[in-house]
C-alpha cells in the first residue's frame, strides 16, 4: 500500500503485473521491460502474417479461434471484434479501398492501459495492426497515437520489423505504414474524430452514419481498432501457433486505483470478480465501498465482492466495464462528489459541436456539483436525474451524452438514497469540492513507471467559472 | 394589473401608449426575473419619445462612451468629430501628441467649429493648426486655448483666457478613447472585467484598418445592441455567414450576468477551422493574429458590449468594433472599424485580406440591418407582445437591467 496523496493530486501509476499465463499474456513474466523485435518473435510474434500470405487463410484460422471469436473492443464501447472486421472484409469483396486506424488516442484520464502497451508492447500492436491490413486488404495502416512515448516507441518497433525482416516489410502486398500525432483531447480517440482527424487534423466526431467502415480515411472503407484490441488480436493468432495455449483474448488491462491512492496496471482475466481484485490489490475493507468502474464512462457502483468482471455481468448492473479502468471510492469520499468530478469533466471537455450535448453537461454537472447545499423546494432532482439518464442516450455526434446518461443511471440505479440525503440536508464533502479541475484526482498518471513525458488532456479550459 | 396571471395579459395584444414611468417599471420588473424566464423588451422602449429623452439624459449625458481609437488621430492637429446626445464633439490630437476631447460649440455665439462653409471633406475628420470658428474667425490651439478672437478689443475688459474650448473629461483605454459628459460627476472608467476576459488581448497595439460606413437608419439603438450581443441568430439570419464559423452551438455564454456589460465566447466551428493544437480547433484567419495568443484565444472570437453601446468582437487577427450611437428615438448611426494588430501589416497580401474580411462582414452588417429595419417597424405593432428569450439572448435580459438601472426612477 503505498501512501495517501493530496486530495486534487493525479495518482501516480506505480505498479504492473499480469495475472493470466506469461504465454497468452501481454505484460508477460517482465511487465516493465520493453518488448523487442527479437522478444516478441521469439514467443511466436509475426509467425501468423508469415504463415497466412493471404486474408482468406488468415481469416480462416482466426475465426477458428474462440477467444477471437469472443473479443470485443478495448477503447470502451466492447463492440464485437469479429464482426467489425468482417464489414471491412465486405466492403473489400465488392472492390472498395480499405485502410486501418491503430487507435491509440488514449483519454480516459482514469487508464493508462494504452500508452503502457505502444510504449512497452509496440510489436503486439504492430502485429496486430498489420494483421487487420491483410485481413482486409488495407492499403494503408495509419498509427493514431496521442502520446510522444508510444509513438516514438511504435515507429522504432516499424523500423526495427523492417530492418529484421526486409522482406516482409517491403513488399507489395505490404500496407502503407503512417504514424499521425492525434490531439490530447478527450474526443480525440471516438472513431468519427480520429477519421477526421487523420484527413483534416480536427479531432472532432462527425454525424453517423456513415460510420469508418463505410466512409472513413479519404473515403476508404477503415477498419478502427483500439491498440489493446489490435494486441489482443494479435494474440488470438498466435495462440494458434501454440498448442493447447488458452485464449489470448480472454483478459483485458484494467488501471485500478483508489481515491488519493497509487494506481497499478493489471491484466485481468474476464470473469475475475471484484473481491478478488479488491483482495489480490491488498487494499483496506473500509477501501472502496463504492466503485467508479469503466474509467469515466461506466458509472458508478457499490462494491460487490461477486461482480463479475466481464462486459455482460456489469451491463447488467446498469455500470459498463468501459476501457476496463476501476476506481476505488475511498470511505472518506463522497460516491455523488465523484459523480460531480465526472460530470463536471464531460461538460468542460465535450466536442463542443452539438448543442444538447453542451447545454446538457453543463446542467447536468452543475446540478450534481451543488449537491453539497441542501436544495428545499427541489423536488425534482431524482426524477431530473432519470429523466436525463434515459432522454440522452444517442443525442450527439459521439459518446459523450450516452456516458453521462450511464453515470446518470447508475446513480437512479444504486444511489437513490444518497441522492435523496444531499437534497434534503447537503453534504460537507460536496460543499468543499471546487470547479477548476476537480476531477484531477481521478487521473492517472503513468510517467513514474514508463517514462518521463507528461500527459495532459489540453490546456485547461480558461475562465473556467466556479459558479 | 389585472387578476389575470400577468404571463398570460402579455400576451394579448396592447393598444395605446403606456406612460413612460410605467414603461420603465416594467422593464425594471423583467431585469428582476431569473434568465430562464426573461422576456424582450417591451416594444415601446424602442419608439417612445420620452423615455428617449430620458436615456439621453441619463445614460448617455451619464455614461462612459467610446468614440474613437487614438490610431484614428495619429498625428499633431488630427480631428475626428462625433455627435452624441446633441453633444457636437472633436477628439484631436494636440501638440504634445496628448487627445482630448473638446465640445465643438464656439464660446463666443454656440456655432459649431466646424459648421458654416467648412467643407464637406473636412467636417468629420481632417488635421488643423487650429480651429477656426467658420462665423466670427475665433481661433481655437489644439489644446483648446482661445488663440485669436478678431477685435474683442472693442469689448472693454474681455479676457481671452475665459474663453477656451470646453474640455469634455475622456480616457483612454487600449487606445480606445472614451468621454464622459458628466464630467467630474462619474465614476471612472472600469474595464477590469473586460480585461479579465481578455486574456492574452492588448489593443494598444491594433490600428483601424477599414471601415464599413453604414450610415444612420431607422432603427432604435437597443435592437443593434441586443442583434451584436446575441449569437442564436447565426442559425437563422447568418446562416451562410457567420454560422459556419461561429456555430451557435458552440457558443459559451459568459459567467458575468451584471447590469454592466455581457461577454461570451464564440468558439470556431470544426467544419471551419484549419485544424487543431493542444485540443483546441484553430480558428481560420485572414491575416496574422496578434503575437502572444494562446492556442486557446486563437480558437475562438470574444464578444462583449459594455452598455450602453461599447461593442467589439475579438478574434484573433481582425477585431471589429461597433461605433454607434442614437440619433433619434428610432435612429441610430453606425460604423464597423475592423481593426488588426500593427505586425499583420507585413502580410504580402494585406489589401487584398483587408478587402475580403471587410466585404465578409459588409454582407453579415446587411443581413443583420436587414431584420433590425424590419423589427423598428414592427414595434409599433399591437401585436408585437408576449415574446420569450431563449437561454443565448441573456444580453438582452443584462441590457434591461442596465436601462433600468439608469432610469429607475
Amino acid at each position: 500500500m503505498t501512501q495517501t496523496l493530496t486530495a486534487r493530486a493525479t495518482l501516480p501509476l506505480d505498479r504492473a503485473e499480469s495475472w493470466v499465463e506469461p504465454a497468452v499474456s501481454l505484460l508477460g513474466a517482465a511487465p516493465m521491460a520493453p518488448e523487442g523485435f527479437e522478444a516478441y518473435s521469439a514467443r511466436g510474434g509475426y509467425a501468423a502474417l508469415a504463415r497466412c500470405r493471404d486474408g482468406d487463410s488468415l481469416w480462416a484460422g482466426l475465426t477458428g479461434s474462440p477467444a477471437f471469436q469472443a473479443l470485443q473492443g478495448r477503447g470502451g464501447a466492447a463492440f464485437p471484434t469479429r464482426r467489425k472486421v468482417e464489414v471491412v472484409r465486405e466492403a473489400a469483396a465488392t472492390g472498395r479501398a480499405t485502410s486501418v486506424v491503430v487507435n491509440g488516442a488514449e483519454s480516459e484520464p482514469l487508464s493508462f492501459k494504452d500508452r503502457y502497451l505502444m510504449r512497452l508492447r509496440p510489436h503486439a500492436i504492430l502485429d496486430g495492426a498489420l494483421l487487420a491490413a491483410r485481413l482486409v486488404g488495407a492499403g494503408r495502416v495509419h498509427l493514431y497515437v496521442a502520446d510522444g512515448q508510444g509513438m516514438d516507441a511504435l515507429r522504432e518497433a516499424v523500423q526495427s520489423r523492417a530492418a529484421h525482416d526486409p522482406a516482409s516489410a517491403s513488399g507489395p502486398a505490404q500496407p502503407d505504414i503512417r504514424l499521425v500525432a492525434a490531439q490530447h483531447s478527450y474526443v480525440a480517440g471516438e472513431e468519427s474524430a480520429a477519421v477526421r482527424a487523420i484527413a483534416t487534423g480536427v479531432a472532432r466526431p462527425t454525424d453517423k452514419p456513415p460510420r469508418p467502415y463505410q466512409a472513413g480515411v479519404d473515403g476508404d472503407a477503415s477498419l478502427v481498432l483500439n491498440v489493446e484490441t489490435l494486441a489482443r488480436m494479435a494474440l488470438c493468432a498466435m495462440s494458434g501457433e501454440a498448442s493447447d495455449a488458452p485464449a489470448g483474448g480472454g483478459a483485458f488491462l484494467a488501471t485500478v486505483s483508489g481515491s488519493g491512492l497509487a494506481a497499478g496496471l493489471y491484466e485481468v482475466p474476464l470473469g475475475t470478480t471484484l473481491g478478488e481484485v479488491r483482495g489480490r490489490l491488498g487494499f483496506a475493507p473500509e477501501m472502496g465501498a463504492d466503485v467508479l468502474i469503466g474509467g469515466f464512462f461506466g458509472g458508478l457502483m457499490p462494491f460487490d465482492p461477486d461482480l463479475q468482471l466481464d462486459y455482460a455481468a456489469v451491463r447488467a448492473r446498469s455500470n459498463g466495464l468501459g476501457c476496463g479502468a476501476m476506481h476505488f471510492v475511498a470511505e472518506d469520499d463522497c460516491v455523488l462528489k465523484v459523480a460531480a468530478d465526472v460530470a463536471v469533466f464531460f461538460s468542460e471537455y465535450t466536442a463542443r459541436q452539438c448543442r444538447t450535448c453542451i447545454s446538457s453537461s453543463q446542467t447536468i454537472s452543475l446540478t450534481l456539483s451543488r449537491l453539497g447545499r441542501p436544495a428545499q423546494g427541489v423536488d425534482t432532482l431524482l426524477d431530473d436525474i432519470a429523466r436525463w439518464g434515459h432522454q440522452l442516450p444517442g443525442r450527439g455526434a459521439c459518446a459523450v451524452p450516452d456516458g453521462l446518461a450511464l453515470l446518470l443511471r447508475s446513480l437512479t440505479e444504486h444511489y437513490s438514497a444518497e441522492l435523496e440525503s444531499h437534497r434534503a440536508v447537503g453534504c460537507a464533502r460536496c460543499a468543499s469540492a471546487g470547479w477548476d479541475r476537480r476531477w484531477q484526482g481521478l487521473s492517472v498518471d503513468g510517467e513514474e513507471l514508463t517514462g518521463r513525458f507528461h500527459w495532459t488532456t489540453g490546456e485547461p479550459p480558461e475562465g473556467g467559472d466556479p459558479r | 394589473m389585472s387578476v389575470m396571471d400577468p404571463g398570460v395579459m402579455t400576451t394579448e395584444p396592447t393598444r395605446g401608449r403606456e406612460p413612460v414611468g410605467a414603461l420603465i417599471d416594467r422593464v425594471g420588473q423583467q431585469a428582476r426575473l431569473e434568465l430562464r424566464d426573461a422576456v424582450p423588451m417591451p416594444a415601446q422602449a424602442y419608439w417612445d419619445e420620452e423615455l428617449y429623452g430620458q436615456e439621453i439624459e441619463k445614460i448617455f449625458k451619464k455614461d462612459w462612451l467610446c468614440l474613437a481609437r487614438t490610431d484614428e488621430v495619429p498625428d499633431a492637429g488630427d480631428y475626428f468629430a462625433i455627435d452624441i446626445a446633441d453633444e457636437p464633439l472633436i477628439v484631436v490630437r494636440g501638440e504634445d501628441s496628448q487627445v482630448r476631447v473638446f465640445s465643438r460649440v464656439c464660446r463666443h455665439r454656440y456655432e459649431d467649429l466646424l459648421g458654416g462653409g467648412t467643407p464637406a471633406d473636412q467636417r468629420r475628420t481632417g488635421c488643423a493648426k487650429r480651429f477656426v470658428c467658420p462665423y466670427h474667425d475665433w481661433a481655437y490651439r489644439l489644446d483648446g486655448e482661445l488663440f485669436a478672437a478678431p477685435d474683442m478689443v472693442a469689448r472693454p475688459g474681455f479676457d481671452m483666457s475665459a474663453f477656451n474650448l470646453r474640455e469634455v473629461r475622456s480616457t483612454v483605454w487600449q487606445g480606445f478613447v472614451f468621454v464622459n459628459l458628466s464630467g467630474d460627476l462619474a465614476e471612472p472608467l472600469d474595464m477590469s472585467g473586460i480585461e479579465g476576459i481578455l486574456g492574452g488581448y492588448d489593443f494598444t497595439d491594433w490600428e483601424v484598418a477599414s471601415v464599413i460606413d453604414w450610415g444612420t437608419t431607422k432603427v432604435n439603438w437597443k435592437i443593434v445592441v441586443e442583434n451584436f450581443s446575441e449569437a442564436y441568430h447565426h442559425l437563422g439570419l447568418h446562416k451562410s455567414s457567420a454560422q459556419p464559423i461561429w456555430p451557435f452551438a458552440s457558443v459559451q455564454m459568459g459567467d458575468e450576468v451584471g447590469p454592466e456589460w455581457f461577454y461570451s465566447r464564440l468558439f470556431v466551428g470544426a467544419d471551419a477551422a484549419t485544424g487543431e493544437v493542444n485540443g483546441h480547433l484553430v480558428q481560420p484567419t485572414w491575416l496574422t493574429p496578434q503575437p502572444g495568443l494562446s492556442q486557446y484565444e486563437l480558437s475562438q472570437g470574444i464578444l462583449f458590449a459594455k452598455f450602453p453601446t461599447f461593442m467589439m468582437l475579438p478574434a484573433p487577427d481582425i477585431t471589429f468594433w461597433f461605433r454607434m450611437f442614437p440619433t433619434a428615438a428610432e435612429y441610430h448611426q453606425l460604423e464597423i472599424l475592423l481593426m488588426v494588430h500593427k505586425s499583420s501589416y507585413a502580410h504580402p497580401e494585406f489589401k487584398e485580406k483587408i478587402h475580403e474580411a471587410t466585404e465578409f462582414f459588409r454582407d453579415v452588417q446587411g443581413e443583420d440591418a436587414s431584420c433590425n429595419e424590419r423589427i423598428q417597424s414592427s414595434t409599433r405593432s399591437v401585436f408585437a407582445t408576449g415574446g420569450v428569450l431563449h437561454p443565448q439572448e441573456q444580453p438582452l435580459w443584462q441590457l434591461q437591467k442596465y436601462v433600468s438601472s439608469r432610469l429607475a426612477r
